[in-house]
């Protein structure tokens, strides 16, 4: 470990330690040190040459690391080949024997999961779900086609049946829903029909369907959520409880002794929490919430006790500036402050085997698996701590430096420093961010760059981000806002919007914090751009809209122009493809397209209405097959710009959706974004060789439909 | 002479012009479409079938009204000697044909060439000689079918085989088949045409030629009759081979159809080349089956007729740009759609603007052979992929084989599948979907498949998609060689492993038939037939695709000892019933030998001619009588004559 990442360690510690105690400006002034602490951190930093955009957006070969339930084995996925090569193979790593073993090789798997006893993986694969006899034959073997466009899909492993998994089929001739429990000889067993869609369901200790969460999808609904009991052998639902549409509602567990659900939930609460909620009374017990209120429940470690025959909440971990991790009884929050005392108490993603005992927890033969991602490092880091010996190993250190060297990632001490930071709203609402400062440069004197998130229910973690260091490494200071809309800061943070979009309370946020930076000494002002993608292409463009003097330029991937239009017809989108409707929420946090004062009113504080105001160069990236930002919306906005004479534009990749899809892509996207800031805010820029780079450069060359700005 | 075509050919003028009328507005209506040199396979059919059917109908027509009770002793009392007056009516005839079927053609090129916006080169008119013959052939047909008492005239319809091949061959070979064939019909024509219409040919040359040309369709229908004989009765009893059950066609390469993909495993893999036998049949219940087409499809030959071309152009949609590839300067050309200027030029190492003097262009910059295009931007010749880019004006290798290997056909692809795939006389190889498409650069395969073997007859290559990896199935009829069907399984890992893991001959042949059934048509016709028109047919395949079979290899071929045994006692019943009905009719001893060896060659072919060609029944009955009747005819004709 660095001395810089010790110290920076310690003053962090420092600061969260003074932050404990409540007083508005003591917080404040603790904000402002730690903002002004890390600035000097950063510039005293020795700076880094240039490096390969390919080394710095690299991903590591070793990647979806997981404990077995029964905390004896890792599985990981390992890339194999060079990057072309697209394969990569499952490895099983014995923790007590040290050994490694691979499985098998595949060319596409979208997921990885556990059986219960061990002894298996099921593969979600493009066809259906697979399983793998790790012992027995770890060749996979296709146990069930699953048809998305009939919404058939998996629901997780069986309860009950160690050795099977759920999932949903549909029935073309009886025109229902069939649950299905399979096991890994292929053997299926019907659990439940039903005409009812739903979206979750809970299993009670035999395996039977118990609860179905259904969205409401009658006329005139509020969005809710409904939860049914399922009654055993009958087709009736009874309702249980119903959910508000602002109320995550996801069931976790059913407790068939105590009669009681286990959901993630904010009820009565402006955070999200793990509950007991008690089908007898209908009342809600909260297990944990943030010591810190600050927020949501991100993860939590649940145990099963068999004496008590119930399941535990082990551990609550909480994102709020870092991932912070409680036990929940003396003797886990004992181990947790003992690891966080060896690894660093942040961003700390602790597992325990899910099916040991409570008892057996702290035994010899159990293992509980961390895994960190700190912002300074571009790898995660994976842990064994035994509890009886409290003994840290990292037993994939070394198969993850030796896979990474054929195509090296950025190292600790190349990586630009990340941050937390806390500053106002205008309004005096309290907000959150990240801040990457490049390494070794005068801040003050820097160019910055405000890269909102998308979503915009979504939000940025501190975790290492490798378009952020790219950008760093150009020198520029990147700057993330967590704006009103966020999630995982509480109700009242995801709400505060009041459909407030363009013009309004979430681009006041992003601007705030601007303005928080630039009078703390970070950044110049005459050098600042707006980046982002999908609702932070949207705040790209409200950014240059409706603060026209204080961008120099700005980059929108798939950016829609009026958030009313585009959730109105994405909405439309989701209604035809899951079958779900999520018309409430989408007019409660947007706006309500059927009220055409409010849609009118809406648009009026779009960036579509005030194209004209545009004075700087803008950038545009469109995905072709975008099914959420329609692509003709881009082209439209794009070409009434070219129209006034803008300085616009647009990259349209062939083959993306959302976002982009492919390496080339991915790369073409980076360099369009390096080239802008590189061209208006004067950082630094590898340009592409035509013969070195010639697939990329024809890529872009191709695909650039409007360049007024000569990106290439 | 003169007078006899003039007025032959007014006869049947109108009609004539309104036929190349109406095949004139066939050619319009679908040139507006796409030009008739884009040939279209419905269009350019079409329009020859009308020019059979049309030539066919004029020649019949014309013989027939001639031949009428007064019309015949009208046309051949003439004082014109019989070859006269059979050319005088034949050429009238045939003048109409090529008016009618020559001139649209002709027209709509012209028109074509003069729009100048589509490339019209000299193979294109080519297609017009082409065509012509074709028509000729069919009136000859026509006029042989009505004046030749022998159904064999009619059967002669078979060399159409010949002049209807659509594997590229060069211009003058096409030319020459269609030639060749005119020739020899117009000479039965013409040898068919005499005042005694009942005789049959006697002369030797003429039986011959005769029997040479129907024999095609003898063996043919012979072949197709097995379906009176033998499948039809069975199917209606329920017996027929194909309604077996799995288990009755143990053995039988037909059992493929029925298995399912366990039983397959089951059936064809090898424990000890690949012990986890039973796992594969697991992963292999659900494995989603694709197919690979793994025919071999000819390039084009330099300067061939365009109605074996198999490809036209690449189409620059965003600006209005047709490129079409030039024989003889051996290089796209691009013409604008709207204007018919000339956009550039394309050679397989760039783009040439349309200033650029094409004489200075070199050989090393033009294409050394004539590809074949591909949606729109691929190039294919038979060992390298080029992409083309139109709007940044360049052209890339995209893929290319080592020296020895060659592409069979196009990319293949399916809608839900994310790779394509292509594949060569050695392997398959299979390239990302998405990298393919997107990337204007050089691709690597995501997976090379070498083939253990790549049989003859082998269509379809089924690949199986499971989750380590792809399983290919290469099965034939003629898998281990020649009547000897088999299948392999060969399994590609994604980890790099590629595992034989077994072959399996069905010892008990194709399908369960009678071997005299599946091997009809060597019994029947061991020589002229399967020897001999089956290697005429391979003379037009590329010696480059593993269906074609030389001379030397079809001799080499081994029948079951029944279907010898049949071909000979064949040989040997058609050899005497054919000596006996010819000593009845009183032959020659040089006849005699003549039809024997005409047996030898043809066998039951032969023998059907031989019946074809003789009144074989009247001799039957009453031999003496039938010679005095045709005689009689003889004195009749000759009287009216002088």
């Amino acid at each position: 470990m660095s001395f810089d990442t010790i110290l920076c360690r310690v003053v962090l510690s420092l600061v969260f330690f003074l932050s404990l105690f409540p007083s508005a400006s003591a917080s404040e002034h603790a904000h402002d040190n730690q903002l002004t602490q890390f600035i000097k951190h950063a510039e005293k930093l020795s700076s880094v040459p240039l490096i390969n955009r390919r080394k710095i957006l690299a991903k590591t070969r070793v990647f979806d690391v997981q404990l077995s339930p029964d905390g004896q084995f890792l599985s990981y996925r390992q890339a194999e080949g060079d990057e072309d090569n697209n394969r990569s193979s499952i490895w099983l790593y014995d923790i007590k024997q040290a050994t490694t073993k691979k499985l098998f090789t595949y060319k596409a798997l979208n997921a990885l999961y556990w059986a219960h006893n061990s002894r298996a993986l099921f593969l979600k694969t493009r066809n259906g779900i697979a399983v793998s006899r790790i012992f027995e034959n770890p060749s996979p073997i296709l146990l069930v086609k699953l048809t998305h466009q009939e919404k058939e899909r998996w629901l997780g492993s069986a309860r009950g049946y160690d050795d099977s998994f759920m999932v949903r089929l549909w029935d073309a001739h009886a025109d229902e829903f069939v649950i299905t429990r399979i096991d890994v000889k292929g053997n299926k067993t019907q659990v439940y029909r039903t005409k009812q869609d739903f979206s979750q369901v809970l299993f009670n200790r035999k395996g039977e369907v118990a609860f179905l969460k259904v969205t409401n999808n009658l006329p005139n609904n509020k969005g809710e959520k409904f939860v049914y009991a399922v009654k055993h052998n009958s087709k009736q639902l009874d309702k249980v409880w119903a959910c508000r549409w602002d109320d995550p509602c996801s069931l976790r567990w059913y407790d068939d002794k105590n009669q009681r659900l286990l959901l993630r939930t904010n009820t009565q609460s402006n955070f999200e929490h793990f509950a007991w909620f008690d089908l007898k009374t209908k009342a809600f017990n909260a297990l944990h919430q943030d010591p810190e209120k600050f927020a949501d429940v991100a993860f939590g470690n649940l145990v099963f006790n068999a004496k008590k025959s119930e399941l535990i909440l082990a551990t609550a971990s909480y994102y709020g500036d870092y991932m912070r991790t409680y036990g929940i009884n003396a003797q886990i929050q004992q181990h947790i402050a003992f690891i966080e005392s060896q690894l660093g108490e942040y961003n700390l993603n602790l597992h325990l085997p899910e099916r040991v005992d409570t008892e057996l927890l702290f035994s010899k033969q159990t293992n509980w698996f961390i895994t960190i991602r700190k912002p300074t490092s571009a790898i995660r880091k994976y842990y064994i701590y035994s509890p009886a010996t409290e003994t840290l190993t990292q037993p994939l250190a070394d198969i993850i430096d030796t896979a990474n060297l054929a195509q090296p990632m950025m190292t600790d001490d190349i990586i630009s420093p990340k941050s937390p930071i806390r500053y106002q709203a205008r309004d005096g609402f309290n907000l959150q961010g990240y801040l990457t400062l490049p390494r070794g440069v005068n801040i003050k004197q820097a160019p910055l760059v405000v890269y909102p998130h998308g979503g915009p229910w979504s939000r940025d973690y501190a975790n290492y981000n490798a378009l952020e260091q790219l950008l760093a490494n150009r020198g520029y200071i990147v700057f993330k806002p967590n704006f009103r809309a966020s999630t995982g800061f509480g109700k009242a943070y995801k709400m505060g919007t009041n459909n407030d979009f363009g013009n309004g309370t979430t681009q006041n946020d992003i601007i705030d914090g601007v303005h928080f930076l630039l009078n703390n000494g970070v950044g110049d002002k005459d050098k600042l751009a707006i980046v982002g993608h999908s609702f932070g292409g949207f705040s790209t463009l409200a950014g240059l809209t409706f603060t026209p003097n204080l961008f120099k330029v700005g980059v929108a991937g798939a950016p829609p122009s009026f958030m009313g239009r585009s959730a109105k017809f994405y909405h439309r989108f989701q209604k035809k493809t899951q079958r779900e409707s999520r018309e409430y929420a989408m007019k409660a946090l947007v706006v309500d397209w059927d009220d055409p004062k409010a849609f009118a009113k809406s648009y009026e504080k779009s960036p579509d209405k005030h194209i004209e105001n545009i004075n700087v160069p803008l950038i545009m990236w469109a995905g072709q097959k975008d099914r959420r930002v329609f692509i003709v919306d881009v082209k439209d906005y794009t070409l009434r710009a070219d129209e006034l004479k803008k300085r616009v534009s647009l990259f349209v990749d062939p083959k993306a959706f959302h976002s982009p899809n492919s390496e080339i892509g991915t790369l073409a996207y980076a360099y369009l974004i390096e080239k802008s800031l590189a061209t208006y805010l004067g950082g630094k820029l590898m340009p592409i060789d035509k013969q070195i780079d010639k697939a990329l450069y024809r890529f872009i060359d191709k695909n650039l439909v409007i360049d007024h700005n000569d990106l290439i | 002479m003169y007078d006899l075509f003039l007025s032959e050919f007014k006869r049947f003028r109108y009609y004539a012009l309104a036929a190349s009328a109406a095949l004139f507005g066939f050619l319009i209506y679908f040139d507006g479409a796409k030009p008739i040199m884009a040939n279209v396979v419905e269009h350019v059919i079409g329009y020859v079938g009308f020019a059979i059917l049309l030539s066919l109908a004029l020649s019949i027509t014309q013989m027939v009204l001639h031949k009428r009770k007064g019309h015949w002793a009208f046309l051949v009392h003439r004082p014109l000697p019989e070859k006269s007056i059979f050319f005088a009516i034949a050429g009238a005839g045939a003048a109409l044909v090529l008016i009618t079927v020559a001139t649209p053609v002709l027209l709509v090129l012209i028109m074509n060439d003069l729009k100048s916006v589509d490339l019209v080169e000299s193979r294109h008119y080519l297609f017009i000689v082409h065509v012509s013959l074709v028509a000729l052939f069919c009136y000859f047909l026509g006029l042989f079918t009505v004046l030749n008492p022998s159904w064999s005239a009619f059967l002669t319809i078979g060399l159409l085989f010949f002049v209807m091949v659509s594997d590229p061959i060069s211009a003058s070979s096409n030319l020459a088949i269609d030639a060749v064939c005119v020739i020899l019909v117009a000479y039965l024509a013409m040898r068919s045409f005499k005042v005694n219409l009942s005789l049959h040919f006697e002369r030797k040359r003429d039986i011959f030629l005769t029997t040479m040309a129907s024999n095609i369709t003898i063996i043919a229908l012979l072949y197709v009759s097995q379906m009176l004989f033998y499948h039809l009765p069975l199917f209606v009893i329920g017996e027929h081979p194909d309604s077996y059950k799995k288990e009755q066609l143990a053995g039988y390469y037909a059992q493929l159809w029925q298995l399912d993909n366990e039983e397959l495993i089951e059936l064809v893999v090898d424990e000890q080349l690949y012990p986890e036998k039973e796992t594969l049949k697991q992963q292999m219940e659900l494995a989603p089956r694709y197919f690979v087409r793994a025919q071999y499809r000819a390039l084009p030959e330099r300067g061939q007729i365009f109605h074996q071309d198999k490809s036209y152009a690449l189409e620059d949609r965003q600006n209005s740009t047709r490129w079409l590839f030039s024989h003889s300067e051996m290089m796209f050309i691009g013409k604008h759609l709207r204007t018919g200027e000339t956009q550039g030029y394309i050679g397989p190492n760039g783009f040439y603007n349309a200033d650029v003097n094409l004489q200075t262009i070199t050989s090393v910059d033009r294409f050394t052979a004539i590809p074949v295009v591909e949606r729109d931007h691929i190039i294919r010749t038979h060992n390298t992929l080029y992409t083309v880019d139109f709007e940044k004006q360049y052209i890339e290798v995209k893929h290319k084989l080592n020296d020895g290997e060659y592409y069979f056909d196009n990319m293949q692809t399916a809608a839900n599948v994310p790779s394509v795939a292509y594949v060569t006389n050695l392997a398959v190889y299979i390239f990302d979907k998405a990298d393919f498409n997107l990337a204007n650069a050089y691709s690597e395969p995501d997976m090379v498949i070498e083939h253990y073997r790549m049989p003859s007859n082998l269509h379809f290559i089924h690949v199986y998609e499971l989750v380590e990896g792809y399983l290919l199935s290469y099965h034939s009829s003629d898998y281990f060689g020649f009547d000897k069907p088999g299948i392999g399984l060969v399994y590609a890992k994604h980890d790099g492993e590629h595992i034989k893991l077994g072959e399996t001959e069905f010892s008990r042949g194709y399908r369960p038939l009678p071997n005299l059934i599946s091997h009809q048509s060597y019994w029947m016709s061991p020589i002229a037939f399967t020897l001999g028109f089956k290697t005429l047919e391979s003379l037009s395949k590329s010696e480059l695709s593993p269906d074609t079979v030389t001379f030397g290899q079809r001799l080499s071929f081994e029948y079951p000892s029944s279907v010898y045994i049949m071909a000979l006692l064949t040989w040997f019943v058609c050899a005497v019933l054919t000596f006996i009905l010819g000593k009845k009719q009183r032959h020659s001893v040089t006849k005699l030998i003549f039809w024997q060896g005409i047996i030898a060659v043809f066998s039951l072919g032969g023998f059907v001619s031989f019946l074809l060609m003789h009144r074989w029944r009247e001799l039957v009955r009453k031999p003496k009588a039938e010679n005095t009747s045709t005689q009689s005819v003889s004195i009749k004709a000759a009287s009216s004559t002088s």
